[in-house]
């Protein structure tokens, strides 16, 4: 496979992950998407599913903990920012949202509100991991195992940032 | 179970990693030990690659004679001479990491992990998702 194709199939997959979990929440029915002349998609596995909504809910705290603390530190948001819109990019493409996510408040110390986020990166990216390695799908796998990895990335940037 | 042409493609690529690594410690000052580090690793890897392969039932890849003629010369150009192998090493565990078992999963995702975060050492850009993106 050329690292093209690779490449599209993996981004595809992952607007893909997003539409499963939206058409979910949002209660279409197959009957509804023949009647708009698209052929719905076969039944995903349902631990699948359960993986990419963990990493959902996962990745809005994770991003509420880093508004959190740029508001609480603005000194930092400079370093944040361009982190958030990483981990942004992960959000959306496992069909999250910051809808009904709080957080509680950044810890008082910068060094140690940065800390907590890179504690935070750093579990999440241990738990996809877990769970790609269990999903059924290969795509599916590979965009959780590829997402554990930018996790890992962020976490190492959490770790030195400085306000 | 493990795609054997997909191991055959990261095991290339930690081929190309080895030699570069070594032109790198061997033609580049300033960068001599974090080459060194990068070296050791991915010959670890390209051992246990070939292992494996075998294993599976391959004939292990060999190095290539060559791998282009482009000059690297200071610090600039290792460092994105090596984001670039790396970057490549994460995009091939991706692809290993979808045809494998769970074990084959793990050792995958320790690849894709640590071309990941040497990508980052070596001056890549934090991704949302290597290998992918």
């Amino acid at each position: 496979m050329s690292r093209r194709t690779l490449l599209g199939s993996g981004l595809t997959v992952a607007t893909v992950a997003a539409a499963v979990i939206a058409a979910r929440a949002g209660g279409v029915l197959d009957d509804a998407l023949r009647a708009v002349g698209v052929e719905p998609h076969p039944e995903p596995d349902p631990g699948d599913t359960r993986s990419l909504e963990r990493a959902a809910t996962a990745q809005a705290v994770l991003i509420a903990s880093i508004d959190a603390t740029i508001g609480a530190h603005p000194g930092l948001e400079g370093s944040l920012n361009p982190l958030r819109v990483v981990a942004d990019e992960q959000l959306v493409a496992v069909g999250g949202s910051l809808a009904a996510t709080s957080v509680g408040p950044a810890p008082a110390d910068p060094e140690d509100a940065a800390a907590e986020l890179s504690r935070l990166a750093f579990d999440s990216a241990a738990a996809r991991e877990d769970d790609a390695v269990s999903a059924a799908s290969p795509d599916v796998a590979r965009v959780l195992a590829s997402m554990s990895a930018g996790l890992s990335q962020l976490a190492a940037a959490f770790g030195v940032v400085r306000s | 179970m493990t795609r054997l042409d997909d191991l055959q493609s990261w095991l290339a690529l930690e081929h190309e990693a080895v030699w570069l690594y070594g032109l790198i410690g061997a033609r580049v000052d300033g960068v001599s030990k974090s080459a060194s580090t990068s070296y050791d690793a991915h010959r670890l890897v390209r051992d246990r690659l070939i292992a494996l392969v075998d294993k599976t039932g391959g004939q292990p890849v060999g190095p290539a004679l060559t791998y282009g003629d482009s000059r690297i010369d200071s610090p600039k150009d290792a460092r994105a001479a090596a984001s670039s192998i790396e970057e490549r090493v994460a995009a091939a565990c991706v692809t290993v990491f979808g045809g494998a078992d769970a074990d084959g999963r793990r050792f995958a995702m320790t690849g894709l992990r640590r071309a990941a975060l040497a990508a980052l050492d070596w001056g890549a850009p934090v991704r949302a998702f290597p290998g992918l993106d």
